[in-house]
């Protein structure tokens, strides 16, 4: 169970709306889902906190030059060493 | 975890792919410990390593050889000569050398990964676990075959928002929703 309850659709505040869909849409194509993902659903609480995550997230994992398969292999192997599940 | 095997997977490694990238974070997680544990990076300060490197008289002649293979092997990784100070730490016991030194070069040069990538998650998953000396092993590694400071910065940002997010989900109890 989560720590605190998930917003729904319905629930995600105005502010964050916007954001949830291009999100949606970069989840879906590196993820193959067509739901928000749990980890943004959970952000949705916080609009402000959604957005400056979402900057670092396109700025580490979507700029540069290092291949995103390198990057997407270096985020698993720190998921691994902390024991993160998700 | 499951999240990013995921979409390594959507990217065309397969099982025995996986299987490899988590035994290279267990491999280099083990070796960052004893690292930590040996005080090899105090070889930069005023200290000396916790134990003192084996005399040539202590060394057996089959780990003689197989150091003159971790010379050439780790020579040609690093950009620079001599055997690295953690496999001179490790040569008084030749089982466990010999076997962490095969596992190394499976881990890190065999298989089925690209030797570049692995490189860089030897960086990263050093960096989490704050391996002074490994940290400048894997630096020395993707510097040698031509990543500039810029590129190996993007590592880091890896790192730092895999930390934040990992801490975000484990704090927050989030449910896996996307399964490899």
């Amino acid at each position: 169970m989560p720590t605190i309850r998930l917003p729904n659709d319905d629930e995600v505040p105005e502010a964050a709306r916007e954001l949830v869909k291009r999100i949606k849409t970069r989840e879906k194509r590196v993820f193959g889902i067509d739901t928000l993902s749990n980890v943004w659903r959970a952000m949705a609480h916080h609009p402000e906190y959604m957005h400056a995550n979402w900057e670092r997230s396109r700025a580490t994992m979507q700029r540069g030059d290092v291949p995103p398969l390198i990057k997407e292999m270096v985020a698993s192997s720190v998921s691994v060493m902390n024991a993160c599940e998700y | 975890m499951d999240s990013h095997i995921a979409a390594v997977m959507r990217m065309g490694i397969d099982e025995k792919g996986i299987t490899e990238l988590i035994g290279l974070a267990d491999h280099v997680s083990g070796m960052n410990k004893v690292a930590f544990g040996l005080l090899l990076d105090e070889e930069d300060g005023d200290g000396a390593p916790l134990l003192p490197y084996p005399e040539e008289s202590e060394i057996e002649p089959s780990v003689r050889e197989m150091l003159s293979e971790v010379e050439e092997m780790e020579s040609a990784r690093l950009g620079r000569p001599g055997v690295p100070a953690y496999w001179r730490s490790l040569a008084r016991n030749r089982h466990y050398f010999g076997s962490t030194w095969k596992k190394h070069r499976l881990m890190l040069d065999g298989g089925v990964l690209d030797p570049e990538a692995k490189a860089a998650v030897g960086l990263g998953v050093s960096a989490t676990n704050g391996s002074r000396y490994f940290i400048r092993y894997f630096h020395a590694a993707l510097v040698n075959i031509g990543w500039e400071p810029g590129r190996i910065l993007e590592i880091f940002g890896v790192v730092d928002h895999y930390n934040s997010f990992n801490t975000l989900a484990t704090g927050m109890q989030i449910e896996s929703d996307i399964k490899p």
